[in-house]
């Protein structure tokens, strides 16, 4: 459209302004730490990009990469599939949407750390409630965290908190279609699972994608669960714990900016992968 | 009369029978049971609340049956609490807000203009959504003390809306991609140029994402503690978050009141959803959208 | 263009409204903790005067929230405030523990946004401050009144000197740590205390058939394992250079020492994935025998274990330099003066006053009888549980105390031995790999 220029131009400045002072700028002078060895607030020293060459030699942040991979896979296909199913089922029942719509939300609100403890007291080897049970039922105390079941059991609680958001974003993605599509699809016999595949899904794929990409970039931040259950210990570090680490226990600002970095790469990455992986599908109508 | 009650009971049976095919009891039982795990959380929280904190290390999953309110005594002791939600609800009201509205105006360009740079707009919100509080935290409470507004709300509210900008652009975005062509058109028929395209339309077709995004901006908002601490600790501005976890962080961790300040911190969040859920409702904008 | 200005109107309008409506909200009370900054300016009229004039102090400390100390602290700064009445404290608080507090604390520092008064951590972690000018050195003070000085154990005041002599902050409590043992479950089962190294092995094998854990202690957050084990197998000397020069191979056998505990069975089961409080947690209610931690640990456990517990030494393991009496203990944090401060006239006297108020014996009887810590003044304490008094035996038995050696490097190179911990116990990584990785990032950091 004509004299569109101005109006880009003015609508993102407002939220260009703001995102610069308060995070680009910001970001940059992290960036440029990331060039120095730091020691606490007060010294640095330049060091050119040898917290970049300690990158790609530190063995416990390629564990803590493939870690968040593995969150990450469970994250995008049980996370974000149960919210679409759930928000599929709740789109098509007749009463009690708002009730539905309320308690799944409820999550949400209890913070990260209160339903990490609730876990911890779920998964606990000495007085735990699965291994109270079992000891009720006569059968040896299983250790919930070990080396080889940490990560999945902690994936349970990470992808099950936030379900509800992602159900939210689903269902308000649906409430835009409008509903004599329904009824068109009605008349033409297409009902249930159909009407969910061919219908819903192609007309809220925008939202989908942008889903996903929320889906991804939290997985690269996760962070309470795996440092209230595990801290971190028995193959469960990941990307986000290990920043943590860095740069808030260890005050290294330094090298843990440069894992920022590192993050905030990767993350883009997988979105653009994301992004054209998911391209074809978009349909406008 | 009983047997009248009887023929009706039946017949209703059989309506409601015939209105619920098998495959929506189906239905109706998946989501019950997510339903449970999602009610039992709050209620653990709650309950837990009632008891001192070796209890709840202990017995979290016992009834509490002989409710104590030493936690709630001990965090209404604190006499500003009423002073406390104000300032939270004053500094997450005005970030939804303010992210509302400049997050609104750019969505609108991200998801109908096209132009260049469009991807790399697109690719750098993505980024920006990955940078972590910590990296950016140290310079921003530079710039606020030299700019004196450490201990104000502005000191709070101008972080969080930055921060939360990303997040709502692309989510309003996703949802205004897809927002038919003929809408767009028809009103461009009528003359109107690209802002009042955008209130006329735009804004009403998308108040259900508006309504989503100012949820979540809310509750994070609301619910940083990181920024809060560093940024606003000060009595006159200082939001529950900051004031609840005064109360339950010191020492090796009180649960119980973690657990009361967890049910108190709630209460507000579950007010603005319940409020706000009608704008999700999806008659609310069928008008619109057929308009 | 008409309607693109109405809109850019719209926007400024509500922006505006938000602006003022925080800005009024603010002016009133924003005022009182703005003023510190205020009162800089009419530094020459106050010269001039004679009558008191108003000033404002901002105090900062970790005194605030669930703190035991806090009801103690505020009524030290009232009494303050009584006798001055033309002083006004803003008691800025934060906890230790909370993430932002070594940041807010620093950049407050690095950005002349520093409280006059400074409750921080004394050593490693004050270093960039410190080195930075950002503080005042309170030998000369000290020296110039001697009743204060004075009234402050003497070897306190050694024990917190920077290597160079200077005194920079001045402590009110300090803290020791040691193995806290459940008499009653060592009695219970005729279990020998575990007062050298073979009745600790002794212990740890019993309890651990019969199923008790021997000792509760977490592998991440293993800050007092490791601190003992260093400062028991390579003694007091070896333990104050910590990492600076070539490894002490005692360091390795005092780590291998927990290796050798673990095999016998004496952690709990998910020590790896535990954190500090739930080792607690299992000590307190009786599931463990042994907890390895600091004073401040007493406060959390009921009156009964309370009865039943008393502190010991850590053992030597066996071949290790240090006595058997050497205990990690100190003085964690203290008080440091502001140079602003010191260099602002109109406030440099009332900030030294209240900095002498804060640490005087009375005031730091008041602060040690209500958090339990060890007082940094000879006064005597009452009250206090018989574990509590057990702990200040020890200290006063002891024959050497050494600050914990986590103080003497930087934080990275701790974390990496913490890191080890479970490594090494286990057997897949040896203490001299993890000594050696710390050298390597302690050099890295010089």
């Amino acid at each position: 459209m004509k004299g569109d220029k101005k109006y880009i131009f003015l609508f993102l400045f407002p939220a260009a302004v703001l995102m610069s002072i308060f995070i680009y700028y910001p970001f940059l002078k992290s960036i440029y730490l990331s060039f120095f060895r730091t020691k606490g607030f007060f010294e640095k020293k330049f060091v050119g990009f040898e917290n970049y060459k300690r990158m790609f030699s530190d063995d416990l942040l390629g564990a803590a990469t493939l870690n968040t991979l593995e969150i990450m896979l469970y994250v995008v296909i049980f996370q974000v599939g149960f919210a679409l199913v759930l928000a599929v089922m709740v789109d098509s029942i007749k009463w009690g949407k708002a009730f539905y719509r309320t308690v799944f939300f409820f999550p949400i609100v209890i913070s990260g750390a209160a339903i990490s403890l609730m876990f911890v007291l779920i998964y606990n080897y000495q007085f735990g409630l699965l291994n109270s049970a079992l000891s009720n039922f006569g059968m040896d105390k299983v250790l919930w965290l070990s080396e080889t079941s940490a990560l999945k059991a902690i994936a349970v609680p990470t992808v099950w908190h936030y379900v509800g958001f992602y159900f939210i974003l689903f269902l308000t993605a649906m409430s835009k279609i409008p509903s004599d599509f329904y009824e068109a699809a009605k008349i033409e016999g297409i009902s249930g699972f159909k009407k969910t595949v061919y219908l819903t899904i192609p007309l809220i794929m925008s939202d989908i994608k942008v889903v996903i990409i929320l889906a991804i970039t939290g997985t690269l931040k996760v962070f309470d669960f795996i440092w209230i259950l595990a801290r971190g210990q028995n193959g469960t570090e990941v990307l986000g714990t290990y920043m943590y680490k860095k740069a808030m226990i260890d005050l290294n600002f330094g090298y843990g900016s440069t894992i920022a970095v590192y993050i905030v790469v990767f993350g883009v990455l997988l979105s653009v992968l994301t992004n054209r992986l998911l391209k074809k599908e978009e349909v406008t109508y | 009369m009983q047997q009248v009650n009887r023929v009706t009971r039946t017949k209703k049976m059989a309506r409601l029978e015939r209105r619920f095919g098998a495959s929506d009891i189906f239905v109706y039982i998946c989501l019950s049971l997510w339903a449970l795990t999602t009610i039992y959380p709050l209620f653990w929280v709650v309950n837990n609340s009632f008891k001192v904190s070796r209890d709840v290390m202990n017995n979290s999953f016992r009834f509490a049956s002989n409710p104590v309110m030493t936690n709630y005594e001990k965090a209404f002791d604190r006499i500003n609490m009423g002073h406390s939600y104000m300032n939270s609800l004053i500094m997450s009201i005005s970030t939804v807000l303010l992210v509302l509205i400049f997050g609104g105006l750019a969505a609108y360009v991200i998801a109908r203009f096209r132009f260049r740079g469009r991807n790399v707009i697109y690719s750098l919100l993505v980024a920006t959504l990955l940078i972590p509080t910590f990296a950016t935290i140290v310079p921003v409470y530079e710039l606020l003390i030299k700019w004196k507004l450490v201990n104000t709300y502005l000191g709070l509210i101008l972080p969080h809306t930055s921060g939360n900008l990303a997040f709502a652009i692309l989510v309003i975005a996703g949802f205004m991609a897809t927002i038919p062509k003929d809408l767009e058109e028809a009103a461009f028929i009528d003359g109107c140029d690209r802002y009042k395209m955008f209130t006329k339309i735009f804004l009403p077709v998308s108040r259900p994402v508006f309504a989503s995004a100012s949820i979540f901006v809310f509750l994070w908002s609301y619910n940083d503690l990181f920024s809060s601490l560093i940024f606003v600790n000060k009595e006159n501005v200082r939001p529950i978050v900051a004031l609840l976890n005064e109360i339950s962080s010191q020492y090796g961790t009180d649960f119980g009141l973690m657990a009361s300040a967890v049910s108190l911190t709630v209460i507000p969040v579950m007010v603005v959803y319940l409020f706000i859920q009608r704008f999700i409702e999806k008659g609310l904008t069928e008008g619109a959208i057929k308009g | 263009m008409g309607k693109k200005s109405k809109m850019l109107m719209a926007l400024s309008l509500v922006f505006v409204l938000i602006l003022s409506a925080c800005g009024s909200n603010n002016g009133n009370k924003g005022a009182a903790t703005n003023a510190p900054k205020e009162t800089n300016a009419p530094t020459t009229e106050a010269t001039k005067e004679p009558a008191p004039e108003p000033v404002k102090l901002r105090v900062f400390s970790t005194f605030g929230g669930t703190d035991p100390a806090k009801e103690a602290f505020e009524k030290v700064l009232k009494q303050f405030t009584d006798a001055h009445p033309n002083v006004t404290i803003d008691n800025d608080v934060m906890s230790a523990n909370d993430d932002g507090f070594r940041t807010k604390v620093n950049t407050d520092m690095n950005s002349g946004n520093e409280a006059d008064l400074t409750f921080y951590f004394i050593g490693k972690d004050a270093e960039g401050f410190v080195n930075a000018g950002k503080v005042v050195p309170l030998n000369d003070i000290l020296d110039s009144d001697s009743a204060w000085k004075d009234g402050i154990n003497p070897a306190v005041l050694e024990l917190v000197k920077q290597p160079d002599g200077k005194i920079m902050s001045i402590p009110v409590t300090g803290y020791y740590e040691g193995m806290f043992v459940n008499k009653k479950l060592f009695a219970d089962n005729n279990i020998e205390l575990p007062t050298d190294w073979d009745k600790l092995e002794a212990a740890v094998k019993a309890f651990a058939a019969k199923g008790i854990i021997p000792i509760s202690a977490p592998f991440d957050q293993s800050h007092y394992l490791i601190e003992h084990s260093i400062l028991t197998a390579a003694g007091p000397e070896s333990q104050s250079k910590a990492l600076t020069g070539d490894i002490d191979p005692n360091w390795e056998l005092g780590l291998n020492g927990l290796k050798k505990l673990y095999e016998l069975g004496a952690f709990p089961k998910d020590a790896a994935t535990i954190d500090l409080g739930m080792a607690q947690n299992y000590y307190y209610e009786g599931l463990a025998a042994m907890l390895i931690e600091g004073s401040w640990a007493i406060g959390g456990m009921s009156p009964e274990v309370k009865d039943n517990s008393t502190v010991i030494p850590y053992p030597v393991v066996p071949g290790g330099k240090g006595s058997g009496n050497d205990i990690v203990g100190g003085f964690g944090s203290g008080f440091y003066l502001a140079q602003k401060t010191f260099d602002d006239a109109k406030k440099k006297d009332t900030a030294i006053a209240l900095l002498k108020h804060l640490t005087s014996k009375t005031s730091i009887q008041t602060i040690a009888q209500s958090n339990g810590g060890s007082p940094a003044a000879d006064v005597e304490i009452t009250g206090q549980p018989q574990v509590a008094l057990d702990g200040f035996a020890m200290v006063s038995k002891a024959n050497s105390i050494s600050s914990a050696v986590d103080g003497k490097m930087s934080p990275e190179t701790f974390t990496t031995i913490r890191s080890f911990i479970k490594p090494i116990v286990t057997g897949e990584k040896t203490a001299k790999e993890a000594l050696e990785a710390a050298k390597k990032i302690e050099d890295a950091n010089k």
